[in-house]
């Protein structure tokens, strides 16, 4: 008993001991390529000297070095408490950054211990200190106002939420693709942008929010978009719906050595307003579920086709469909060639609830 | 025996009592010629029944017996012992007894002795009055709705309480005497064709072990129960409540009572039965099994949340979310002292707190309260000694500690706090893995009477669980079969 407690002696004891207001803890921290030298910037929320506000005061720290640990040296030298990754919320990389790829500092989140595989990750269109080194009024920090931003959007079906976790899940995958969010600055105001493209962890474009509808019908969890459809009997009448996702199927298949992706949708549509009072009728109902069906498949269609195209990278990860429904064919063949030539098969069933906003049985027909 | 020396030892006897400083009264009585002696102490004997049911019958028969101005045959009117006993005196509880040696034993129990120095027989006359006080509510087992009578200090008057619950002629009072000096009277309550008898055996050769010169409080025959003199965990339950010692007795278990002593022990208790309320056995199921799993869970508390917050603010912040990590370092900005002094501080003030008010008079109680409050929570907080999330951790850990129906329990948790708390300042998470490591192995090899005193949960019996957590009593068919009781079904 006492050799097995002397042999775990040395993974934790009195010699880790800190306090926790001993620690400068990170609560974002962000990575930048400038001149070819790699920079880490960096908001520290800490509680020395707050004692009569009893709030967290932030430092913003900077370090610029040849790798990151020469950048991580420079920063320690100037703090009075060791680091502490820990609380870190987000990480902004830069677009310059993004570009050349992410990939060194991913698997340096990996071999760093007290950094948390579930910290956000996102790219920013504006400078890193400008992002990071700004009051924040909605929020403690940029690093918590990120986090918060994207939770709350995500869990609201209408952004991603991406872990350095799901990243580096990616990394060691045959064919590396993923979309991170995109944020920056607009009306001085620090907002979601996008999504943007990463292929082998590099930025390979950015897809604008507007276009992000087919990845979120896809991607997300619980997707929950606003689409709007005129009303067939006067265009001037906007009708709004909110839409979620009742079913979803993806096939695929190879046929004579052409994939082929097919995905089935069952949208159901909630009416939640209209511009001007105008009854529909069953036959106008129908009428809009064709319509919202064809502008849902014409998002999805789109935006699968410039993966294919475009960027021929499979963000949506279809392989992982292919490697289950044919094992032995994927073993065979390369992926990324074969997705360059797929064929795409959109099926979009809208079905919409309710025709006016007082209908009392809309959640039954859910 | 002869008769001389009879006379001798009574003469010997009286004239000790009379003598030395024993507090004994003897009162002489010449009735029909021949010299009757009562011996009794003041303090135990109810004096109107020595005068009322001995010494008037006596008198007043000696008046009868002896008309004025005649004077009658000495042969005739001669008394005996035995014309006293049944024809005289009017106590109901009597005995003759030719047993001279124990005559000072009898009336140090407050009894009376009636003897004629020419008999070898004298008369055990019960006339004990012990100054004592009348049933009340229970001071340790607080109850919303069981009955209120709690025990007293005598004997008589709690068994009068645990006959009343059970009118079942298979009730067994068994009575010992221990204690070379004091002579307290134990008594051991089971019910015979109920009870596992091994538990019966190993008590009665336990309390027949014990040799000492006085026995106090039920705590000092608990003491000699135990296994070993060092077991942190209590293997006896205690209770004053006559409705719980019922419940118990119900269940297969014995009760021991002593005479002087309100609480009443309960033998075998295992560790789970330490939550266990009479309440429990009373309220709505639901309502059952919440409270007792918060019992449980406070008792955990008690025993963890400082030493969690030692590890969580020291070693391992990283284990929280980010949100509540700031909130600590907010909370601890400007402590001076480190997140372990600073428990072990407030650890030892709440506990002085907890001494200080129980031992202070009811009136003065409060203010130390106050004064627990304002140092603690306000004062210590504003002279930034100490952080005000350390004052609710320490406030929830002295709230857990009353939560339990047995404080004893809560005892070993006291000790083992502190235990967890050096081993987590050192060690951090695995310092407190360790801590709770020895308090399991400690709990695992304690033992009630050799009732395993983890069961039912382990060895698993799911019946004897869902029984106990559930405590109703309409669903308890059976008793727990961890007792292995002569009888086990209760319906």
């Amino acid at each position: 008993m006492i050799v097995i407690i002397l042999c775990f002696l040395p993974l934790t004891a009195c010699w880790d001991y800190l306090d926790v207001e001993k620690r400068s803890m990170v609560i974002s921290v962000g990575i930048d390529d400038k001149n070819g030298e790699s920079t880490i910037i960096g908001g520290i929320g800490s509680v020395i000297g707050t004692s009569e506000d009893k709030g967290v005061k932030r430092y913003f720290f900077k370090g610029i070095g040849d790798d990151f640990a020469d950048a991580r040296l420079h920063i320690d030298s100037s703090l009075p408490f060791p680091l502490f990754l820990g609380t870190s919320r987000s990480i902004v990389f830069s677009e310059s950054y993004a570009s050349k790829s992410i990939e060194p500092y991913l698997n340096r989140i990996d071999q760093l211990y007290d950094y948390r595989k579930s910290v956000l990750l996102t790219i920013s269109k504006d400078p890193i200190e400008e992002i990071l080194d700004r009051d924040i009024e909605q929020d403690v920090s940029v690093g918590f106002l990120l986090e918060n931003i994207m939770e709350q959007l995500t869990r609201n079906g209408k952004a991603l939420y991406v872990t350095a976790g799901d990243a580096l899940n990616r990394i060691p995958m045959k064919y590396t693709a993923y979309l991170i969010p995109y944020i920056g600055l607009k009306d001085d105001i620090i907002q979601y942008l996008g999504l943007c493209v990463m292929k082998d962890s590099k930025l390979v474009d950015i897809v604008k929010v507007e276009d992000t509808d087919g990845i979120i019908y896809l991607l997300n969890k619980k997707p929950r978009l606003t689409e709007y459809i005129e009303h067939p009997k006067d265009k001037n009448i906007r009708i709004l719906y909110i839409t979620t996702v009742s079913g979803k199927k993806i096939y695929t298949d190879l046929k004579k050595e052409q994939l082929q992706i097919n995905v089935e949708l069952n949208v159901d549509a909630e009416l939640r307003g209209q511009t001007y009072i105008l009854p529909i009728s069953q036959s106008e109902k129908k009428l809009m579920e064709k319509q919202l069906s064809s502008k849902i498949k014409e998002d999805i269609q789109s935006i699968i086709e410039r993966s294919i195209k475009e960027y021929n990278c499979d963000f949506f990860d279809f392989y992982e469909y292919f490697r289950i429904q044919h094992p032995k064919l994927y073993d065979e063949l390369d992926w990324n060639l074969v997705y360059q030539n797929a064929k795409v098969d959109v099926s979009v069933k809208a079905r919409i609830i309710n025709k006016n906003m007082r209908d009392p049985n809309a959640l039954g027909k859910k | 025996m002869l008769k001389n020396s009879v006379e001798k030892e009574y003469t010997s006897i009286i004239d000790e009592f009379k003598k030395k400083n024993t507090g004994v009264s003897v009162r002489q009585l010449k009735l029909l010629n021949t010299e009757v002696y009562i011996l009794y102490l003041p303090q135990l004997t109810d004096r109107d029944k020595l005068s009322e049911c001995i010494l008037k019958p006596l008198l007043q028969g000696n008046a009868h017996s002896t008309p004025q101005g005649e004077l009658q045959s000495p042969t005739v009117q001669k008394l005996s012992i035995e014309k006293i006993a049944y024809s005289m005196i009017y106590i109901d509880d009597i005995e003759l007894s030719e047993d001279i040696a124990k005559i000072q034993d009898y009336v140090l129990k407050g009894k009376s002795i009636i003897l004629i120095k020419s008999s070898e027989q004298f008369i055990i006359a019960n006339t004990t009055k012990v100054q004592q006080r009348s049933i009340s509510s229970p001071d340790l087992d607080q109850t919303l709705r069981g009955p209120r009578d709690s025990f007293t200090e005598n004997t008589d008057t709690n068994l009068s309480l645990v006959r009343y619950r059970i009118k079942d002629s298979q009730l067994r009072i068994e009575p010992f005497t221990v204690g070379k000096r004091t002579k307290t009277s134990v008594s051991v309550i089971y019910i015979e064709d109920v009870v596992n008898q091994k538990y019966v055996d190993e008590i009665r050769n336990r309390i027949q072990k014990i040799n000492i010169d006085g026995i106090i409080e039920s705590s000092y025959i608990q003491n000699f129960i135990l296994n070993h003199t060092f077991d942190m965990f209590p293997q006896a339950g205690i209770t004053e409540s006559s409705d719980i010692v019922a419940g118990n007795l119900l269940e297969g278990k014995v009760c021991i009572l002593v005479e002087g002593s309100p609480i009443a022990l309960i033998l075998p208790k295992v560790f789970v039965e330490f939550f266990d309320s009479n309440d429990d056995h009373y309220n709505n199921v639901y309502i059952s099994v919440l409270t007792k799993l918060i019992r449980i869970f406070s008792f955990f508390v008690a025993l963890t949340a400082s030493s969690l917050y030692v590890s969580v603010v020291s070693f391992h912040p990283d284990i929280i979310p980010a949100q509540y990590i700031l909130a600590l370092a907010i909370a601890r900005g400007s402590v001076p002292f480190n997140a372990l002094t600073e428990a072990i501080i407030m650890e030892l003030v709440a506990e002085l707190l907890k001494e200080a008010s129980i031992r202070l008079p009811k009136q003065i109680g409060p203010a130390i309260g106050i004064v627990g409050t304002i140092v603690i929570g306000q004062a210590a907080v504003q002279a930034k000694l100490v952080s005000p999330l350390m004052v609710i951790v320490v406030a929830l850990v002295t709230m857990s500690s009353f939560v339990a129906p047995d404080y004893t329990i809560m005892n070993p948790v006291r000790i083992y706090k502190f235990m967890l708390l050096l081993f987590t300042g050192v060690l951090g998470l695995f310092g407190f893995t360790m801590g709770m490591t020895i308090i399991v192995i400690n709990l695992i090899s304690t033992n009630s009477l050799g009732t395993v005193y983890t069961a039912p949960i382990s060895p698993l019996n799911l019946t004897d669980l869902r029984n106990y957590i559930l405590s109703n009593i309409s669903l308890r068919k059976g008793r727990p079969e961890f007792l292995n009781t002569k009888d086990s079904t209760r319906q």
